[in-house]
């Protein structure tokens, strides 16, 4: 997969980082995948700052952002994110335990891209992760400038 | 020609009115007189009191004959007294005509009471100013009263926040359940199928069967949790009540359950039902709850029969009721058919969580209506909701267009 992004992963879970990258790897899909662990980590990423200061300035393909995270919650990642002139063109892709009703709606106020439950069903929950893996990573054309794809 | 004895009709006139004007003062003074509840006195231009009536006596505790004559100070406080308040209630009565005050006064036995006071001049015709007509109530009982009636409504405003908090923090369980259960199970169910996968070939039949379960029962435990959920989401939506056609709802709530039915022979009876008054959306719910529970229950049946009406309850309501020919069950356990998660059969027999008759009771209350069932082991179940009919004319018509 030569044209693929990078995948940010916003997950404090360990389990939840494992399964990921379990599903992400079964598609070859885990070869530029960043993992935070909380949200403070994650805004560090993505404005380049503390230990991501040298980082590539390009921005990710797409981030998979949970919503109860340590320290910075996931709603107000994603708010700092769709309120950054250069940051807010990464599509966000909610993926959580959260069926509430609240959450959804916050998210979407807030600009999210999609919104997914993460499925308690193994194969469901592969399933959601590869195809959004190759929808965002793969299938979606970023704006133009957003991110440098590797070569 | 108009002998002495003549009254001229002016003269006449004039003594009728005399006539009918005395007789109003007695009445009135009789009725001033007998008036208990108020103290309807007069005062001459210097403050003696000059008349006396029942409710003063009954108010301030004096006697027409210990009273009249006396200065009105003496029903001041002491310190009132001091500070010359009666002569310049007096004085603002003069010269604004009237004063109205909420006072403390003083008994005859010295005990005081709060007092609401009306102050009228009297002048005569010419402008002189005659005296003063005071009229007293006794307010300590209605102010005590508002006393009462705040200190309760302090209390209902602090019931209300305590009911509030408990909301929230019954959300917010609702919430932890949501996400923080769910994710250990998830992580449960995920890694088994890992060791599923990973372990397969070394694993005998008895480990694999044991992997096998723990899949099953994370999966299971997914479901419970997810109905829980839904059951206390139905609790805190908002019901949209209006004009809603039953007709329709049970087609829909039928094409719901089809593909379940795909493969069965069911005969299905459906009669007239009338437009009432709901939440479409929630009463599809409870219609789909009760149809697949019949279809559930009547798997064993070659020719399954269901059958959904209505009973006209003649009043504001009306009983809808779905029928089967299916497994039925013992009345004696009539009671617990729609608790959460109570169940009357084995999970081999009959699938299920527990939770689609309590969604039924609990939507239904919601609508001011009652569930109840009727059955006999293996003889089938009739189920009944009652429902307020659709309010008027126009819902009626507007529900069935």
């Amino acid at each position: 997969m030569s044209t693929m992004g990078r995948i940010l992963i916003v997950e404090d879970d360990p389990n939840d980082v494992e399964l990921t990258l379990t599903a992400l790897g079964e598609y070859n899909l885990a070869n530029e995948v960043v993992i935070t662990r909380d949200g403070q980590q994650a805004l560090d990423y993505l404005f380049c700052r503390g230990e991501f200061h040298a980082r590539p300035s390009e921005n990710p393909a797409v981030m998979l952002l949970d919503l109860k995270l340590p320290r910075v919650d996931g709603l107000e990642v994603l708010q700092q994110v769709k309120a950054d002139e250069r940051l807010r063109v990464i599509p966000v892709v909610v993926l959580t335990s959260s069926h509430e009703e609240k959450d959804k709606m916050r998210s979407y106020d807030f600009g999210v891209n999609a919104y997914v439950v993460k499925p308690v069903d193994f194969h469901e929950f592969v399933n959601a992760v590869k195809e959004l893996g190759v929808f965002w990573a793969v299938i979606n054309e970023p704006p133009p400038g957003s991110m440098k794809k590797p070569t | 020609m108009t002998s002495p004895r003549d009254e001229s009709a002016d003269e006449r006139r004039f003594r009728l009115v005399e006539l009918a004007l005395r007789e109003t003062e007695q009445r009135f003074s009789l009725l001033v007189e007998g008036v208990t509840d108020y103290a309807i006195y007069m005062l001459d231009p210097n403050g003696i009191v000059t008349s006396w009536n029942r409710g003063a006596q009954r108010i301030k505790g004096y006697r027409t004959e210990e009273i009249v004559g006396q200065h009105f100070s003496c029903f001041y406080t002491e310190e009132d007294r001091r500070a010359n308040a009666p002569q310049q209630t007096l004085e603002i009565a003069a010269r604004d005509g009237r004063f109205e005050a909420e006072a403390l006064r003083v008994r005859k036995d010295g005990s005081r009471f709060l007092a609401n006071v009306v102050i009228d001049v009297l002048k005569d015709e010419g402008g002189q100013l005659i005296g003063f007509a005071k009229i007293t109530r006794d307010v300590s009982e209605r102010v005590q009263a508002a006393r009462e009636l705040e200190r309760l409504n302090r209390e209902l405003q602090k019931r209300a926040a305590e009911l509030e908090a408990s909301n929230k923090e019954l959300e917010s369980f609702a919430y932890s359940v949501s996400h923080d259960l769910r994710a250990p199970l998830r992580h449960v169910a995920a890694y088994s199928e890992l060791l599923q996968k990973q372990a397969s070939s070394s694993l005998d039949d008895k480990s694999r069967r044991y992997v096998q379960t723990i899949l099953e029962s994370a999966k299971r435990m997914g479901n419970l949790i997810d109905d829980l959920l839904a059951f206390s989401r139905l609790g805190r939506a908002e019901a949209k009540m209006r004009a809603v056609d039953l007709q329709q709802v049970v087609k829909e709530a039928i094409a719901e359950v089809s593909r379940d039915t795909r493969d069965r022979d069911i005969a299905w009876k459906i009669g007239a039902l009338p437009a009432c008054h709901g939440d479409s959306s929630m009463l599809k719910l409870v219609v789909v709850n009760l149809v697949s529970n019949a279809v559930k229950f009547t798997r064993m049946r070659t020719r399954a029969e269901i059958e959904i009406g209505c009973v006209d309850k003649d009043n504001d309501e009306l009983e809808v009721f779905v029928r089967d020919n299916g497994a039925g069950f013992d009345m004696q356990y009539a009671n617990k058919l729609f608790g959460v998660f109570q169940r009357l059969h084995l999970a081999e027999q009959f699938e299920g969580t527990g939770i689609g008759l309590a969604t039924v009771q609990r939507i239904t209350h919601r609508h001011g209506g009652q569930v109840r069932a009727e059955g006999a082991v293996d003889q089938g179940a009739t189920f009944y909701f009652s429902l307020p009919k659709a309010h008027d004319l126009a819902e009626r018509t507007a529900g069935t267009s």
